[in-house]
């Protein structure tokens, strides 16, 4: 039954070594502090605002999520989503970190970059 | 010789580290709950500390003239109190300034700014409120009660001769608020920092990495524009600011004074100039006018514009 | 086999998959976005080494379908259909080369499916979420190798039945 064993675990192994030279890849631009945090709904730029000060951004989805920035980290509360993954992934504060809501389309990203607007009119 | 310029170099590099030491970097505050919009004070500051006190004073300053042209809420001394008594005595300076800024407009714009329409609009104001339009004949009765000559300044005694006429700053207030609160940051030493009061923008100095970028809305979705400025105001008055839909129909919130209807000219009018009461009049009134008289106001003006139509085209003066 | 059986034993599998995604959707979630148990895959694997890829297909596009019509939003149907496909094409592809056991097209099926829901996630939301992908990579296939494990003990003994039965 187990007669391709083998192979089984040699696919196991590279797919593993694959994702954790993603990660190693991931982190090693991750840790530096960001500037910027990026929020997209449904894959368009919504707001960037500055990663410091004290302030709560409402996203205008389904219900609501509203994203807080406080003391250079920034976490998600409010959110009317039906898993709450995006509460529960905690606070985030390095650039290149983001939380995800999935349900409501929105991502939140830290960047390293100044905003590209300062102001939309 | 050779010490004096080994002491020389070690001094000028000493400097330079204390040039790294002192490096800037950018706060921003939003202010929720003021001028019915949301307001941003962004500045380049030095400490946590100092960013703190002056975005606490930028509050108190945006609050203090919040609440005086404040014609629904407002407490004594202001706007609301001249409109239901029609008499503000001891009015305070900033009042005055604002309603002579209105005044001196009124003429300049031929009529399309006036702070005296608030009969007008307040029926707007429920329209956009309620969900049903105004009645002609009720707005043509308010449009007996706009004679800005009613408004009379004397001192510091302020009067309207109509009682039925009552004064609505709210195009102008933003402007006029940012330039007064700008003074203050100035004041405390602030060189760069910007205030953003709902589509009111005024900028001073520039940012460590260079001039301010402004995206200007396309009201398709998207930016249509971006503008790089320093030590100016970019003001933009736009029908989707603010508005009402009514049986399929969009109602902006800016009033023709001659239709007493929304001006439909354009989706959004722009203003570029240094001083951001500038901006705000003439965008608001340069909204409620033709293109060829605009560019006449505008050159008049010496400022730049840009008016955005309603299929995402735009045209400047520039 | 006559092709009135086929038919029926595709429904009970649909129907076994159905049930599983929902058994799934009842568990608490692993706490990270995007990452399923895939449990639906082992319904999905069974039709696979019974039948062919298209009974496979068939069972996973009715198992998608019922469950969008019965709990998901219609970003979620996007999700589920860019997931399962991916995952099948790896799957059927992986087991028409014939170097794999079910435990080894199970895996790089679980990760197919993750990836097929990143990139769908990629197209609708842009960029942000490339953070999650190799957290996705390890689950799909580690809990595609699970229940690869599974499906082999449970496709032998099928296998056997469905021959006596002739």
């Amino acid at each position: 039954m187990f007669k391709h064993l083998k192979n089984d675990l040699i696919l196991l192994a590279a797919i593993i070594a694959i994702a954790l030279g993603l990660f190693w890849v991931e982190k090693s631009r991750t840790f530096q502090d960001g500037t910027t945090v990026v929020i997209t709904l449904s894959g368009e730029t919504y707001a960037e605002v500055s990663l410091s000060g004290s302030k709560k951004v409402e996203i205008p989805v389904e219900g609501l999520l509203t994203v807080v920035i406080d003391g250079g980290e920034v976490y998600v509360t409010d959110s009317t989503c039906p898993d709450g993954l995006c509460e529960r992934s905690g606070a985030i504060s390095k650039s290149g970190e983001s939380i995800v809501c999935l349900p409501n389309g929105v991502v939140v990203k830290i960047t390293s970059d100044e905003p590209e607007y300062d102001f939309i009119n | 010789m050779k010490r004096i310029i080994a002491i020389l170099m070690a001094s000028l590099l000493l400097l330079s580290l204390c040039g790294c030491g002192s490096s800037l970097s950018r706060y921003e505050s939003i202010f929720t709950d003021l001028f019915d919009t949301d307001c941003t004070f962004t500045a380049y500051c030095s400490s946590d500390e100092e960013f703190e006190e002056v975005s606490a004073a930028v509050y108190a300053e945006l609050s203090r003239l919040d609440a005086l042209f404040d014609i629904y809420d407002g407490g004594e001394g202001s706007l609301k109190e001249l409109n239901d008594t029609g008499i503000l005595e001891n009015a305070d300076e900033d009042i005055i300034n604002l309603l002579e800024l209105g005044i001196n407009f009124y003429s300049l714009s031929g009529g399309k700014l006036n702070i005296a329409m608030g009969s007008v609009l307040s029926l707007w104001h429920d329209a956009r409120e309620t969900g049903i339009l105004p009645d002609d004949s009720e707005l043509a009765e308010a449009s007996n009660h706009c004679d800005i000559t009613c408004l009379a300044i004397d001192g510091d005694t302020i009067t309207l001769g109509d009682p039925d006429m009552s004064i609505d700053v709210g195009s102008i207030a933003k402007g006029y608020s940012a330039d007064i609160v700008a003074e203050l940051v100035s004041s405390y030493g602030i060189e760069s920092f910007a205030l953003d009061l709902g589509g009111n923008v005024k900028t001073v100095g520039e940012k460590p990495t260079g001039k301010w970028v402004i995206g200007i809305e396309d009201p398709n979705g998207g930016i249509l524009k971006t503008v790089e400025v320093s030590d100016l105001s970019v003001v933009t008055s736009g029908d989707y600011e603010r508005y009402t839909v009514i049986d399929g129909v969009t109602y902006s919130h800016i009033i023709d004074p001659d239709t007493l209807y929304p001006a439909e000219y354009y989706r959004s009018v722009t203003v570029i100039c240094e001083s951001s009461s500038l901006g705000d009049v003439l965008s608001t009134s340069l909204f409620c006018m033709d293109v060829e008289s605009g560019k006449e106001l505008a050159s008049e003006m010496g400022v730049e514009v840009m008016w955005v139509y309603a299929d995402g085209s735009t045209e400047s003066n520039s | 086999m006559s092709k009135s059986k086929k038919i029926a034993l595709c429904g009970v599998l649909a129907g076994l998959a159905f049930a599983l995604s929902y058994i799934e959707m009842l568990l608490p979630s692993i706490g990270i976005v995007g990452a399923k148990l895939g449990l639906a895959n082992l319904a999905v694997l069974i039709a696979l080494y019974l039948f062919s890829w298209r009974e496979a297909a068939a069972v996973s596009g009715v198992r998608i379908i019922l469950s969008w019509l019965m709990f998901g939003s219609f970003t979620g149907l996007i999700y589920s259909l860019c997931g399962g496909v991916l995952s099948l094409a790896v799957m059927s592809i992986l087991k028409k080369i014939d170097k794999f056991s079910p435990v080894g097209v199970s895996i790089a099926g679980g990760v197919g499916h993750n990836l097929g829901q990143i990139l769908a996630a990629f197209a609708l939301l842009g960029s942000g979420i490339f953070g999650y992908l190799p957290l996705l990579i390890i689950f799909g296939a580690v809990f595609g190798g699970i229940i690869g494990v599974v499906a082999a003990i449970l496709i032998k003994a099928l296998k056997k039945v469905v021959k006596a039965d002739g």
